[in-house]
């Protein structure tokens, strides 16, 4: 036997011992799918499905997989060939265009991600990669959280760091240089049972990224001209954010949030946020969502550039990073069902939920987003 | 914020006993906490300080 096979036969036979001697020992596995529909007034259209377990052994120690799957499909342009609203959507496209035909294509990306992580009494630890075919991005997670005031009080520490790989696809119009980010994270996280009925909870978190940060794709008219977009390579960015979740008598909740940004581009924003839950049956709760959100710009941020080189060399063709506000309205409707006995009695911790949420902005863009998704619980 | 934890050990603290509406569903944050993560994916790619705290993936081309 070449020794090449060593170690996978020791693995066949040392992962199946482990497994048992772990289901020997699980307390609790959860098992869920949620698929998610987007579609935008762009015609852009994304499918997304995510999966995972989460195993429970000793109460003590968890072990939790996710595995996500997206498609995203942007329409082709609908101008005629040659005419003035095809090139300028041909130039300020944000996907790759190999050739003008691409254009007036479909074009299709996937992402496939998995994310696995583990935790032992307070402490967690975890590891994220995905792919796309011009992005690879990795990321390790760990934190930490611990229980106060007779478990009223709970504190918990977060920190990651990621790196990712930015290859660019074929493209006529931008340089298509490989490239990179990185991204250093922490937060900090109360919550505070209050009182029976209220629970407050608020954090704070900051990030520092660093590398590629515009789209590799995206030209920008700058005095006349067709240049690549150009963001800066470092960006710092901070937020806070404050939470009141309250129990109402007549089995309902209320749950409100605010939340603020700011970083060294000079982006900053507010966010508030309302949801209003209530139970019309004993297993079936109603959930209603509001969001609304607004921003100032970044200080290269420009709906015209009228000098070469931009804001102090700087020039975006971005709208997220200009001044505008959003709304979001939501509905979602949860089925916890009743299955305590008989064939279906694995479906006594089980729950079912379909949302629809609708979101728009103040520059003319609106989406619609489906969600459906169910949980059991072994 | 740290700083203001000492005062909460001055207020009245919930007993466990008292704690069975903090468990019903509806007040539970972690499903919420799940969506959010979900939600993030497509909210990156429309908001300018949304995200950004890596390991969600490219977003070249998806906005």
């Amino acid at each position: 036997m070449s020794r090449a096979y060593v170690p996978v036969l020791l693995a066949c036979l040392c992962i199946p011992a482990f497994v048992s001697r772990v289901a020997a020992a699980i307390d609790e596995q959860t098992v869920s799918y949620t698929f998610n529909y987007f579609t935008d007034v762009d015609g852009v259209n994304v499918y997304s499905h995510f999966s995972g377990t989460q195993v429970e052994l000793d109460r003590r120690l968890a072990l939790s997989v996710q595995w996500g799957h997206d498609e995203v499909v942007f329409p082709a342009i609908e101008a005629a060939p040659g005419s003035q609203e095809a090139i300028d959507a041909i130039t300020t496209a944000s996907r790759p265009l190999s050739s003008a035909a691409d254009a007036f294509e479909d074009f299709v990306k996937v992402r496939d991600s998995l994310e696995g992580s583990i935790t032992y009494r307070g402490l967690n630890a975890g590891y994220y990669v995905s792919k796309e075919s011009d992005y690879f991005a990795q990321m390790v997670t760990t934190g930490y959280n611990h229980d106060f005031l007779l478990d009223n009080l709970n504190v918990a520490l977060g920190s990651s760091y990621s790196w990712d790989a930015i290859e660019p696809l074929a493209d006529a119009d931008t340089p298509g240089i490989s490239d990179y980010r990185r991204t250093i994270h922490g937060n900090l996280v109360t919550t505070y049972t209050a009182t029976p009925t209220t629970v407050v909870r608020a954090g704070a978190e900051i990030n520092r990224v660093t590398g590629l940060q515009h789209d590799p794709y995206r030209n920008v008219y700058v005095a006349g001209t067709n240049v690549p977009e150009l963001h800066p390579v470092d960006r710092d960015r901070h937020d806070a954010f404050l939470r009141v979740s309250q129990y109402l008598t007549n089995r309902s909740s209320i749950k409100v949030d605010y939340r603020y940004y700011d970083d060294t581009w000079g982006v900053s924003s507010h966010t508030f946020g309302g949801r209003l839950s209530q139970y019309v049956t004993d297993r079936v709760v109603i959930r209603y969502r509001y969001r609304y959100y607004t921003q100032l710009g970044a200080t290269f941020f420009r709906d015209e550039y009228t000098a070469p080189g931009g804001v102090a060399g700087y020039q975006t063709g971005d709208y997220r990073l200009g001044d505008y506000g959003a709304h979001l309205l939501g509905g979602h409707v949860l089925w916890m069902p009743r299955a305590d006995r008989g064939r279906l009695s694995f479906l006594k911790n089980a729950r079912m939920f379909l949302s629809y949420e609708r979101y728009f902005n103040s520059n003319n863009f609106s989406a619609n987003i489906y969600e459906t998704g169910l949980q059991v619980s072994f | 914020m740290v700083m203001l934890l000492p005062l909460l050990g001055a207020c009245s603290l919930v007993k466990p006993y008292d704690k069975e509406h903090l468990a019903d569903p509806i007040m539970l944050s972690e499903e919420e906490a799940k969506e959010g993560m979900r939600e993030l994916k497509w909210l990156e790619a429309r908001e300018g300080s949304t995200g950004g705290v890596g390991g969600a993936g490219g977003g070249c081309a998806c906005n």
